[in-house]
């Protein structure tokens, strides 16, 4: 079956913008998509998130930056990208070529660099909606500092909404908090158009022969399989939260992972860790949620969203 | 993109190695390219373990067949002992870079333990190109340096070395290297870091205009420069130090151009 059937079940539209497919690769975990086009038809996304872009191209952390842990993968790259007039262009033009929703994740090491990335991607054409990174827990400047306490999250949101005044704005939030329903009501409440959750989980990983932390950055930040309960109850809590649509991920592995995700309240979902072990992931994970819906009879995304929690 | 599995031979304790067939693999291989194999044997949903590991194309064979070496050194290696003919593998590949191949030199092939998997096919692949091979092969021990049969067609010579003496001469395969009367045009290697770092600064000390092209290795999440995670910090044209994806823009590197001081 083809995406572009008339009666295609898997649409979803959220402020205003319309996905294929319910299903987006995450940040930071596709590259700038270009990576893929040898190996997958970027056409069949439902969205690509692009990896958070900073004003200045930036080098990330010294290496090493990946390990593996139990169902996991820890991570500390430090937010390494190209820079925004880069990614325009230099990314942009080629992704543009493609069918799919470019959804940009952005973030700063100050406000005044937060404020000034998304005034010029909010008036980039091509771009279709952004992320605000406000939680990376791998760089000292800027991300988790942000999303740290409430009071920091309302004041980037604040200033941040004022300065995007054409696309949608996402605020992707971070798991490493005692209560993420504060957060979620401060964004909301600051005009966020939707929510993007959970970004990874600030983990360690001990080299026993060497005394050492295995990361150079000592800590880094844990995705895949391992995170996906704490994933799902986060995105539990948001949709009895916040009004605004929910992007879900953590550990989505395949469709019925994503069908968890959606049942709990998401809108839509992001596909992380899983593009590193198979590049078509997430198409393979849109085609086995189709399969899913039909075996239950479900029309729209909207028939089962939030199924298991209302 | 899958693989079927032709035949699985576990040589030693610690290596085994397997024929796999291909056509999209086969198609895309060159000497020097690597490619990713994931702990999902025959679609199976495990996640744990979960990233895909890095193998070099050893060999191309008849019918779209891919040889390659593993080292039996963790999980996944030890999951691929037990993977039987006709077996499915999930591989993404091939990836990476390939070696440039010379014409009509005296080349040196310097492999350290597995790193002697890239230089199989790369021996050949050279000799059919007019140039004369000298394969240099180390190990630890007599368990580390593999059966010649499967590489008998790689060399026009071969000078083997372990470090405990129990086959060829004792000590490094570097020094072996470079205790040659022979004089290379240019050189090749695969191995551990810190074998090829000595191999490159010692081989720049005796002939600057020797070429070296070296294999690196790196811990790889996801093989096709998404992630980032498997740089190697290289020398710009410009002199200034620059990461470059193993994955990508690697693995077959200018030995020259690789600040190994930032790995070693």
């Amino acid at each position: 079956m083809n995406s572009n059937s008339k009666n295609n079940i898997l649409e979803k539209v959220i402020c205003g913008v319309k996905f294929k497919n319910p299903v987006i690769t995450a940040s930071g975990t596709f590259g700038y998509g270009l990576e893929f086009i040898r190996f997958i038809d970027l056409n069949l996304l439902g969205g690509i998130s692009i990896k958070g872009i900073s004003l200045e191209p930036v080098e990330g952390n010294p290496m090493p930056r990946i390990v593996e842990t139990p169902s996991g993968l820890l991570n500390a790259i430090g937010l390494q990208n190209v820079g925004v007039k880069t990614f325009i262009a230099e990314k942009l033009p080629i992704l543009k070529s493609f069918d799919t929703n470019i959804i940009v994740n952005f973030w700063g090491k100050s406000i005044d660099e937060y404020l000034k990335v998304a005034e010029i991607l909010d008036n980039t054409d091509g771009v279709d909606m952004l992320e605000m990174n406000i939680s990376c827990p791998n760089i000292k400047d800027g991300g988790i500092s942000f999303s740290s306490s409430p009071n920091a999250t309302i004041e980037i949101t604040h200033k941040v909404r004022k300065v995007i005044r054409n696309k949608p704005l996402i605020i992707k939030l971070s798991p490493n908090v005692s209560d993420i329903k504060e957060y979620l009501k401060v964004v909301e409440g600051e005009g966020a158009d939707s929510v993007s959750l959970i970004n990874t989980l600030i983990g360690m990983a001990i080299d026993i022969h060497n005394f050492k932390p295995v990361l150079a950055n000592k800590t880094g930040g844990l995705s895949g399989p391992a995170i996906k309960p704490i994933a799902l109850r986060m995105v539990y809590e948001a949709f009895n939260t916040v009004k605004i649509p929910i992007i879900g991920m953590g550990g989505i592995m395949t469709g019925n992972d994503a069908a968890e995700f959606i049942l709990a309240g998401a809108d839509l979902v992001q596909v992380g860790t899983a593009n590193f072990t198979d590049p078509s992931a997430a198409i393979n994970i849109s085609n086995e949620l189709r399969e899913y819906m039909n075996s239950k009879l479900f029309n729209c995304i909207d028939d089962f969203k939030g199924k298991a929690v209302i | 993109m899958k693989a079927k599995v032709i035949q699985n031979t576990q040589i030693n304790n610690d290596y085994g190695y397997m024929i796999v067939e291909s056509e999209e693999l086969y198609a895309s291989s060159e000497a020097g390219k690597f490619f990713m194999i994931s702990p999902r044997i025959n679609n199976e949903t495990n996640s744990d373990p979960l990233i895909n590991r890095a193998f070099a194309i050893a060999d191309m064979l008849d019918n779209n067949r891919i040889l390659f070496i593993y080292r039996i050194v963790g999980r996944v290696t030890t999951m691929l002992t037990s993977v039987k003919e006709g077996d499915k593998l999930n591989i993404v590949g091939a990836l990476g870079t390939k070696f440039s191949i010379c014409e009509n030199k005296n080349v040196a092939l310097v492999a350290g333990g597995v790193g002697i998997a890239p230089m199989i096919i790369l021996g050949k692949v050279l000799r059919k190109h007019g140039n004369k091979v000298t394969l240099f092969y180390g190990g630890a021990s007599k368990k580390d340096i593999l059966p010649l049969d499967i590489l008998s067609t790689s060399y026009d010579n071969l000078e083997v070395s372990t470090l405990d003496g129990t086959v060829g001469s004792k000590g490094l395969v570097t020094k072996l290297l470079l205790s040659s009367d022979e004089k290379f045009n240019n050189i090749y290697a695969c191995g551990p870091t810190g074998m090829l770092s000595v191999l490159v600064k010692s081989v720049l000390l005796i002939d600057e205009s020797i070429d070296i092209e070296v294999s690196m290795e790196a811990k790889m999440g996801c093989g096709i420069g998404a992630c980032l995670g498997c740089l190697i910090p290289t020398i710009s044209n410009d002199g200034s130090i620059v990461n470059r994806r193993c994955c990508v823009e690697g693995p077959i590197f200018d030995g020259k151009k690789i600040v190994w001081e930032r790995l070693v």
